[in-house]
C-alpha cells in the first residue's frame, strides 16, 4: 500500500509541474487576428464551407454542457462571427447599431451568430461574406420570421444547451393562434416573433427591459389593440386595454401587485385563445376557484346555462372587472338590475347582499382606522392586528359566499365577520382604557412622589435646625 | 410594641452601631460628586430591578427578539412602563456618570488618597457605557443591528486588544445570531455583575478615605440623617423624572432586522456620537494609519492619560485642569455637531 501511495504522490507532483511548465509557454498563435476595421483577405484554409449552426451541431453536446456547468467559457479556436469585427466599427449608424444591439442581446453567444438568421459566411472577415451565393439575406421576410426563430427555438437539443427552462412549443402555438393564422394567410399587419420580442436587441422575457416582459404586456398589446383604425378590419373594438386599466386587475397591477393579471394572465402569449375557452369565464377559476365552485351551486348557474350565458362575465365583465361590492345591489347600472329590473324576490336578495357587503366593508375600514390611530399613540396590539387580518379573510369569504345567493349562509358569514370586528374594536378600547388608567396612575404616583419630596425636604430642614443650636 | 420590634431587629442587625457611625461621619453639606454618584447608584439599582422584570418576557432569538419587545409593550401588564423606565434610566445613567466624572475631574477629587477610587470609577464608566450600549442591540431592530456592526468594527480598530474586543462583542468574526446572544449575556450577566462589584469597591473606598481635602474649610453635615434625607429627596426627584419620560415619550421599538433590506443609516446612541463623528469627519488616512485606527489610538491615549492623572497631577499646577476642560469641550462640540 505505501508504495502505491508514493507512486500516486509522485505522479501528482509530476502532473502539477508539467501543467505549470505548459502554462508558462507562450500560447502559440492559432490564427492571426484580423485587424479591426481593416478588411483583409481570408487565410486560405480558414474557410470551411460550414455555417455556425452546422458547426454547433457538430460540437459534442455532452462536453459542451459539462463545460457550461463548470462555468468554463467555451472558447472556439477561431472567431466564428467576424461580422461584429467590422460592423461594430462602421461609421454608418444603421449598420453599426444592429451589431451593438446584438452584442447586448440574449443571443450574444458564440453558438448563435449573426449568420444564424442572416446566413452568409461569418468566418469570412471580408465583404465577400455577404455574397448572395452564401444564402445571405439582408432582412428576413415577415412570413419567414416564425420559421427562422423556430429553427432554433423548436429544437430541444439546441435550446437545452442554454436553458433547461426555455419552452420549445412557441412556434407551433403561434401557428394555432389568430395572429399566426392571419400571418400565414399573408396578412403582413399580423404580429410575428420580432414584433413583440424585438429584433437584434432581444432580451430574455424575464428581463425587465424586455418589451415582452409581463410588466410591459399591456403597453405591448396596446400598440395594436388600442389603435381603432388598425383593429377595424378585424372587427375588434380596440377598447380592451383601456377597460383593463380601469378594472380591479389593471388598478392592482398599476399599484405594483405582481400577481394581478395583465393581458397575458388570461390570453396565452403565443397561442392566443386556449382550447375550450369560448368565453374568458372558463379562465377565472384559475385564480378564483372558490367563487366558481360556490357559483355552480347557486340558482344562477342553472339559469345561465339555460340562457346560454357564460358563468362569470354577465355580472363581472371581462376586461373591465370591477370591485365586487359594486356588482351587487339595485343601482340602475348594477349587475343585478341588468336582469332583475322588476322581480320581487331577487331584488330583495340583491338589496340584502349589497347591504351586507357594504356593512362588513365599513366594519373592516373602522377596525383599520382604530388600529392606525392606536399605533400613532404608541399602543402595540398584536392580538388586535391579528383580528384585523382575520376580519379581512372573513370579508373575502363573505364575497365568495355571495356567489351562492344563499341568504342564511351569508348571514352566518356576516355574523362571524362582525364578531371579529367587535373583538378587534374591543381590544383597541381595552388598550385605550388601560392607557387612560395608566395615565391616572401616573398622576397619582407623581402626586405622591411630590408629597414625599416635600416631606423629605421639610425633614432635611428639621434635622438641620435641630442640630444647628448645638452644632459647630 | 413597635419599639420592641425595632429594638429586637436593631440588636441582631447591629443597625444601632452603624447608625451611630453614620451620625458621627461628616460630609460636605453640598458636593456635586456626592449627589451625582448617589444618583448613578440609584439609577443602576432601578435598571437592575426593571431589567430583571424585562428578562422574563424577552426572547433571545433573532427571529423573535423584536416581536417579544412588541409584546412587552403591547401585552405584558406594565411592560410599556417597565421598558420605558429601563430605557430612559439608561440614558440618564450614562449622563449622570459623565456629570459625576466631570465634577470629580474639575474639583480634582482624584488626587491622593483617592487614586483607587478614581481608577475604579474609570472602569465603572467603561462598564456603564458597555451596559447601555449592549442594551441598544437587544431589540434586534435595524439600528441596533447596524450599531452592533459599525461600533464593533470601530472597536476592532483599537490598539492591542481591538481584535479581541470585536470578536468578544460579535461572538465570532461576523455579526451573527451569536452577536445577539453575546449582547444579552453581557447586558444581563457579565456587565451587571462587574458593575455591582465595582460600585461596592468604589463606594467602600469613598467611605473609607476622607473625601475632604481640607476638613473644616467647608460646612459639613452628618451622613445620617441629614445627607441620607437629602439623597432620598434627590432620588425621588430623579424617579419622578424617569417615570414622566417613560410615560410621555415612548421609546421606539424599531423595525425588526431585515437582512434583505438595503443598508440604512446607523444612528449611534448620543454618548458614542463623538467617536463616530471623529472617525466620520477624519480624512481616510492619518499619519499612515486608517482614520478609525488613529482615532481609537488617540482615544486610548486619552484613557491612559486619565489613568495616570492622579499620579502626574502636581499640587499648584493647573495644566491637568485645562486638559480636562479642553477634553470636555471637545466632547461637547463633537456631540453637538453630530446632533445638529
Amino acid at each position: 500500500m505505501p508504495s502505491s501511495e508514493r507512486l500516486l504522490r509522485v505522479s501528482l507532483v509530476v502532473a502539477c509541474v508539467a501543467s505549470v511548465i505548459v502554462r508558462a509557454q507562450p500560447a502559440a498563435p492559432v490564427a492571426a487576428d484580423p485587424v479591426p476595421g481593416k478588411v483583409t483577405a481570408p487565410p486560405a484554409k480558414a474557410a470551411p464551407a460550414t455555417t455556425p449552426q452546422e458547426a454547433a451541431a457538430r460540437l459534442d453536446d455532452a462536453k459542451d454542457l459539462a463545460a457550461d456547468q463548470q462555468g468554463r467559457k467555451k472558447r472556439p479556436e477561431r472567431d466564428t462571427n467576424t461580422c461584429l469585427t467590422c460592423h461594430l466599427t462602421l461609421s454608418d449608424t444603421k449598420l453599426r447599431v444592429v451589431a451593438e444591439q446584438y452584442a447586448q442581446s440574449a443571443h450574444k453567444d458564440e453558438r448563435i451568430g449573426c449568420a444564424a438568421c442572416h446566413k452568409g459566411n461569418p468566418l469570412d472577415p471580408t465583404v465577400q461574406s455577404h455574397d448572395k451565393s452564401t444564402g445571405f439575406v439582408v432582412r428576413p421576410g415577415h412570413q419567414q420570421m416564425a420559421g427562422l426563430c423556430g429553427g432554433c427555438h423548436e429544437d430541444p437539443t439546441f435550446v437545452r444547451r442554454f436553458s433547461a427552462r426555455l419552452p420549445v412549443d412557441q412556434k407551433r402555438l403561434y401557428e394555432l393562434s389568430r395572429h399566426g393564422k392571419i400571418a400565414n394567410a399573408g396578412d403582413t399587419h399580423s404580429p410575428t416573433c420580432s414584433d413583440c420580442h424585438g429584433v437584434h436587441d432581444i432580451q430574455h422575457v424575464s428581463s425587465p427591459s424586455a418589451p415582452a416582459n409581463r410588466r410591459h404586456a399591456a403597453e405591448l398589446c396596446s400598440r395594436c389593440h388600442a389603435d381603432r383604425d388598425a383593429m377595424r378590419p378585424y372587427g375588434i373594438a380596440a377598447t380592451q386595454p383601456d377597460k383593463w386599466r380601469q378594472s380591479v386587475h389593471g388598478k392592482a397591477f398599476a399599484q405594483g401587485n405582481e400577481q394581478a393579471p395583465t393581458c397575458t394572465g388570461c390570453h396565452s402569449p403565443h397561442a392566443g385563445t386556449l382550447p375550450g375557452t369560448a368565453s374568458v369565464s372558463a379562465l377565472c377559476d384559475r385564480c378564483h376557484q372558490d367563487e366558481r365552485e360556490l357559483f355552480l351551486k347557486s340558482p344562477h348557474a342553472r339559469a345561465f346555462r339555460r340562457l346560454g350565458l357564460p358563468d362569470c362575465v354577465p355580472c363581472h365583465g371581462d376586461h373591465d372587472v370591477t370591485r365586487s361590492s359594486w356588482v351587487a345591489g339595485l343601482a340602475p347600472d348594477s349587475a343585478c338590475s341588468k336582469c332583475h329590473s322588476k322581480d320581487e324576490r331577487p331584488r330583495e336578495v340583491a338589496q340584502q347582499v349589497a347591504r351586507m357587503l357594504s356593512d362588513v366593508e365599513a366594519d373592516e375600514h373602522g377596525v383599520q382606522v382604530a388600529l392606525d390611530d392606536a399605533r400613532r399613540d404608541g399602543l402595540y396590539m398584536p392580538a388586535a392586528e391579528f383580528a384585523r387580518d382575520r376580519m379581512h379573510t372573513a370579508r373575502i369569504r363573505l364575497i365568495a359566499t355571495v356567489h351562492t345567493l344563499d341568504v342564511p349562509r351569508l348571514q352566518d358569514d356576516v355574523t362571524q365577520a362582525k364578531g371579529i370586528a367587535a373583538e378587534a374594536q374591543g381590544l383597541v378600547e381595552k388598550a385605550r382604557r388601560e392607557r387612560a388608567l395608566e395615565r391616572r396612575g401616573y398622576f397619582v404616583a407623581v402626586g405622591l412622589a411630590s408629597l414625599l419630596f416635600v416631606l423629605l425636604v421639610l425633614k432635611a430642614a428639621q434635622v438641620a435646625r435641630r442640630r444647628s443650636p448645638s452644632g459647630p | 410594641m413597635e419599639g420592641v420590634a425595632r429594638k429586637w431587629f436593631a440588636e441582631r442587625l447591629g443597625t444601632g452601631a452603624l447608625l451611630e457611625r453614620l451620625r458621627a461621619r461628616q460630609v460636605p453639606s453640598f458636593s456635586v460628586p456626592q449627589y451625582t454618584g448617589g444618583v448613578v447608584i440609584f439609577l443602576f439599582l432601578l435598571q437592575v430591578a426593571t431589567g430583571i422584570l424585562l428578562m422574563l418576557p424577552y426572547r433571545v432569538d433573532p427571529a423573535s427578539a423584536n416581536a417579544s419587545i412588541e409584546a412587552i409593550v403591547g401585552q405584558v401588564p406594565f411592560g410599556s412602563l417597565m421598558r420605558g423606565i429601563h430605557a430612559w434610566a439608561s440614558h440618564l445613567f450614562v449622563a449622570a456618570m459623565m456629570l459625576h466624572l466631570a465634577s470629580v475631574l474639575l474639583l480634582r477629587r482624584y488626587r491622593a488618597p483617592n487614586e483607587l477610587v478614581w481608577l475604579l470609577g474609570l472602569l465603572l464608566l467603561l462598564v456603564g457605557v458597555g451596559l447601555a450600549f449592549t442594551g441598544t442591540i437587544l431589540p434586534w431592530n435595524e439600528n441596533g443591528y447596524l450599531q452592533a456592526r459599525v461600533s464593533s468594527e470601530m472597536l476592532g480598530q483599537g490598539p492591542v486588544f481591538g481584535g479581541f474586543v470585536k470578536r468578544l462583542l460579535r461572538g465570532g468574526d461576523e455579526v451573527t445570531p451569536w452577536t445577539l446572544n453575546h449582547a444579552y449575556g453581557f447586558h444581563t450577566g457579565v456587565l451587571p455583575a462587574a458593575a455591582t462589584l465595582l460600585v461596592l469597591l468604589h463606594t467602600v473606598q469613598v467611605h473609607r478615605r476622607a473625601p475632604l481635602a481640607d476638613p473644616g474649610a467647608v460646612p459639613t453635615i452628618p451622613v445620617y440623617p441629614d445627607f441620607a434625607v437629602r439623597m432620598a429627596a434627590a432620588c425621588v426627584g430623579v424617579m419622578a423624572l424617569v417615570v414622566s419620560l417613560a410615560t410621555f415619550v415612548p421609546v421606539p421599538i424599531g423595525e425588526a432586522v431585515d437582512l434583505r433590506a438595503s443598508v440604512l443609516n446607523a444612528q449611534p446612541p448620543w454618548y458614542l456620537l463623538f467617536a463616530h463623528e471623529l472617525v466620520g469627519s477624519a480624512p481616510p488616512m492619518i499619519l499612515g494609519l486608517p482614520s478609525a485606527q488613529f482615532v481609537l489610538g488617540a482615544l486610548s491615549l486619552v484613557g491612559l492619560f486619565a489613568v495616570g492623572l492622579p499620579f502626574i497631577d502636581r499640587r499648584g499646577s493647573r495644566i491637568t485642569l485645562y486638559v480636562g476642560l479642553v477634553l470636555i469641550a471637545v466632547w461637547g462640540l463633537l456631540t453637538a455637531h453630530a446632533v445638529l
